[in-house]
């Protein structure tokens, strides 16, 4: 802890709750990573379908996605808010209970979420195939959040709010009107509904939905995150506090807008086409500001990121946001999504963020945070180092293997040969040609999930180990 | 022109002690920034006030300019059948339709083409129509995408050429039509005459490659080769299971397409390329 620090020793903060959100989020990383490592090997060797309907990959791929995005990010995020938002705010969360509740009932939906999916219970879009009855509890369990949340800054014993409040406090406001409206339907009965959207409007409204999931779960949160964790980790000021405001605000302005780069050339008029490009290409830099504040705070710490593993995960992830923040405005390029959209390409550039940023994130954090929310040593440095090595190795290889699968099948997919005909008429021969690429992503994603289980293991055996008798403190206590 | 100052702004102690300096922005990066922002404008007004752009007219540029590259031929007028064309058509039908309506053209999945009965008419131009645009509801792929009009044409010009060259074994063929019966009755009654019916690689080659792979290695089907069986690997089930099929799984019932006499042979070929089975 920096020594500038000046706990306030007055109030008692809710750890517990901090404690849960961390267990929780370990135990779906392991889960759902290890359903998209079997997703992974059904792709590279149908076999492993078993042949059983359930476990097919239609149905188990978007367990794998819902649970590493609303499991593994959501309980991360949420664990990491309630620790450093009652410290921002010098005040106990408003309401014990409205946090368990938030808790219990957010575990619930996972398992409901993992329960019906398998069983072909699903709307079938995207990031939202969640049948209608579980999306009522998702608007429920949140809106009490936000409530505990809003209440606790009402009540907040401090004047300034520190920029990682204001990016949480985006994803806060963002994230119920974006479900709300994107899962507006007609319940026809328990498990099926009709949405009141047809046609494009439909698809537009997905991905409306679909680009903001990414802009406010999987980055504006994470950001906060990494504007209390980061300087915290390595006992730094914050580059520039000029620097955050202004892209903090030309990120969440211009992220709203750029949804429509998923649906470049299709039935969507011309004109919002272009809305979704421009915005995107408009995105880089307010992306790369984050990128420039996290990696400039890290001057004269760099020493620091020799030895200590939350810091590397920390510097590798924000240089992997600003890796994806640069591809993602690229692949917004008409001509550059007329060759990358549909193709693999997409999948790489999904796990760069996924992966290198949110996950690597997650990680640094979950290092930082469990020492001290159980007052322990950390097990084992050269674990948690070794975690690391294989988590950066794992999605190198994932994402080079995608790109080289994702070029290769949208070159083959419009090549034509000397009379004008497709040159792979046979859609089935390109599909073969993507083996050897899954086989190294297989590889990739294999590494990370090992690392995720060194780390469950490492993180347990700090939790059950003896107290350290000079812990790093919690102000609170 | 704007210098880093390095100056604590001294909110530290509202923000659990993490203190921000108070740098300017970095020029290179709002040089970016506004950099981005002028290409998003000049780019908007551009496509659709200057250019006029839309995804139509690119669509029809580069249709306009394959048309320039590689000239639409000529209609079916002129489409004449020579016999080189013929030979060209002959390795073309091996290859892509052969699964379908077997080597022989005596039918399978698809209908007999060398018999007198014709769904979709033997007049050449309809021959030709049917080949290029399929017949899509009833699993006749549209071939013209895919081979494109020379190679279609080659291939209805081999097509043509076998005309009535219906076996002449098989008196019930004209009047059961649709050929699926046909070969049966071709295999199955003239099984006597084991010689003259193809060995094992090639009515593998011809019927089941399309979906265990040319290896037998498994696509659609699974691979033959290992030693899983989910039917039974001994030579009754494997016959059964040819014989039967598994239409609920998409393998065909092979017994009246194939008849017993090329099962056998069939089911005893993909038995010894199995693994550990000779027992
Ligand atoms: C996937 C299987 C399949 C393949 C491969 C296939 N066909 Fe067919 N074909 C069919 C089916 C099924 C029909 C019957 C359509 C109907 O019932 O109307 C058919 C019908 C036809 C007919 C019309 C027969 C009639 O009685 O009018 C012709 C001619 C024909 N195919 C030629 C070809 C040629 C030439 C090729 C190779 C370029 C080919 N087919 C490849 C399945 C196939
Ligand atoms: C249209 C695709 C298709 C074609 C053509 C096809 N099969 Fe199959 N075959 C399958 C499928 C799918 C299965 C798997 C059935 C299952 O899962 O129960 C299968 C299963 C089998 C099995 C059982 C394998 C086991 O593990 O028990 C044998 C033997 C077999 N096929 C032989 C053949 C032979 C011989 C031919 C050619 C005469 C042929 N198949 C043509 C799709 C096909
Ligand atoms: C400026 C920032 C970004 C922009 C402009 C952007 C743009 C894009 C584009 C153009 C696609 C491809 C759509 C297609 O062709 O189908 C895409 C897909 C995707 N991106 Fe990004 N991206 C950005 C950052 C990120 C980050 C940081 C993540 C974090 C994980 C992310 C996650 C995803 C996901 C999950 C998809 C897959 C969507 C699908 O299922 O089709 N993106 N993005």
């Amino acid at each position: 802890m920096s020594p500038t620090t000046l706990p306030d020793r007055s109030v008692e903060y809710d750890d517990r709750i901090v404690k849960q959100f961390v267990i929780a989020t370990v135990i779906w990383a392991m889960a759902a990573m290890t359903i998209g490592f079997i997703l992974a090997l059904q792709l590279a060797w149908w076999p492993a379908n078993m042949g059983i309907p359930q476990l097919t990959f239609g149905r188990l791929r978007p367990v794998h996605t819902n649970g590493v995005i609303f499991a593994f990010t959501g309980n991360f995020v949420f664990g990491g808010i309630y620790y450093s938002s009652q410290r921002l705010l010098k005040t106990r969360m408003w309401n014990d209970l409205v946090s368990q509740f938030h808790f219990w009932g957010w575990q619930a939906i996972i398992v409901s979420v993992v329960l019906t999916l398998p069983m072909g219970m699903t709307q079938g879009k995207e990031y939202a195939e969640m049948i209608w009855p579980i999306d009522v509890a998702i608007a429920v369990v949140f809106l009490s959040f936000v409530l505990n949340f809003a209440m606790t800054i009402a009540n907040r014993r401090v004047k300034h709010l520190y920029v990682a409040l204001w990016f949480y406090i985006s994803f806060v406001i963002t994230i119920p009107v974006l479900h709300v409206v994107n899962n507006l339907v007609i319940p026809a009965n328990l498990w099926r509904s009709y949405p009141i959207y047809s046609g494009m409007t439909d698809a537009l409204v997905q991905w409306w939905y679909g680009h903001n999931a990414v802009g406010f779960l999987l980055t504006t949160p994470i950001l906060g995150l990494m504007y209390y964790f980061l300087p915290r980790a390595a006992e730094r000021p914050v580059y520039s506090y000029r620097l955050s405001i202004v892209h903090f605000w030309a990120l969440v302005f211009l992220y709203i807008w750029a949804g429509p780069h998923h649906l470049l050339y299709s039935a969507l008029p011309d004109w919002a086409q272009t809305l979704g490009m421009v915005f995107s290409v408009m995105l880089i830099a307010p992306s790369w500001g984050g990128m420039l504040n996290g990696l400039l705070t890290l001057r004269g710490a760099w020493d620091k990121v020799r030895t200590d593993p939350v810091l590397k995960f920390m510097a590798v992830a924000v240089s992997f946001y600003g890796m994806s923040t640069f591809e993602g405005p690229m692949m917004s390029i008409r001509a550059v999504s007329a060759l990358s959209h549909y193709t693999n390409w997409v999948v790489g550039h999904v796990h760069s963020g996924a992966l290198g940023w949110v996950g690597m994130m997650g990680f640094g954090t979950l290092y930082w945070l469990t020492p001290r929310l159980w007052k322990r040593e950390i097990y084992s440095l050269q674990l948690a180092t070794a975690h690391f090595w294989l988590a950066t190795i794992g999605v190198v290889l994932y994402t080079v293997a995608m790109w080289g699968a994702g070029l290769t099948e949208g070159l083959m997919w419009r090549a034509v040969d000397a009379n004008g005909q497709l040159q792979y008429p046979i859609f089935l021969d390109i599909v073969a040609q993507m083996q050897p690429f899954y086989w190294v992503r297989l590889l990739g994603g294999g590494l990370y999930v090992v690392g995720v289980y060194m780390m469950a293991f490492n993180l347990t055996m700090t939790i059950t180990s003896a107290p350290v008798s000079s812990p790093e403190p919690s102000p609170a206590k | 022109m704007a210098k880093e100052t390095n100056e604590i702004l001294g909110h530290g102690d509202e923000a659990d002690g993490i203190e921000e300096y108070d740098n300017p922005l970095p020029d290179w990066w709002l040089g970016l920034f506004i950099l981005c922002i002028v290409y998003g404008i000049g780019y908007t007004i551009n496509y659709h006030f200057i250019s006029h752009d839309s995804q139509e007219k690119r669509y029809l540029a580069q249709m306009a300019e394959a048309e320039i590259r590689w000239p639409t031929p000529e209609g079916p007028a002129s489409f004449t059948i020579t016999d080189e064309l013929v030979a060209e058509g002959e390795g073309v039908f091996a290859q892509t339709c052969a699964s379908c309506h077997n080597a022989n053209l005596t039918g399978g999945i698809g209908p007999n083409l060398i018999d007198d009965t014709w769904i979709h008419g033997n007049a050449p131009e309809q021959v030709l129509a049917t080949v290029t645009n399929g017949v899509s509801d009833k699993g006749m792929p549209a071939w013209g995408p895919v081979l494109g009009p020379k190679k279609v044409q080659a291939v209805t010009a081999f097509v043509l050429s076998k005309q009535g060259s219906a076996p002449a074994t098989d008196p019930t063929h004209a009047t059961t039509g649709e050929g699926q019966g046909g070969d049966a009755a071709a295999s199955g009654e003239g099984s006597g005459d084991a010689a003259q019916l193809p060995d094992g690689p090639t009515i593998y080659a011809t019927n089941c490659a399309a979906c265990h792979g040319p290896e037998m290695k498994g696509l659609v089907g699974p691979n033959l080769t290992d030693a899983e069986w989910i039917h039974g690997g001994d030579i009754d089930s494997i016959k059964h299971t040819i014989t039967n099929g598994v239409p609920e799984k998409g393998m065909v019932a092979w017994g009246p397409i194939l008849g017993e006499a090329q099962i056998d042979i069939v089911a005893r070929y993909v038995q010894s390329q199995g693994a550990g089975l000779q027992d």
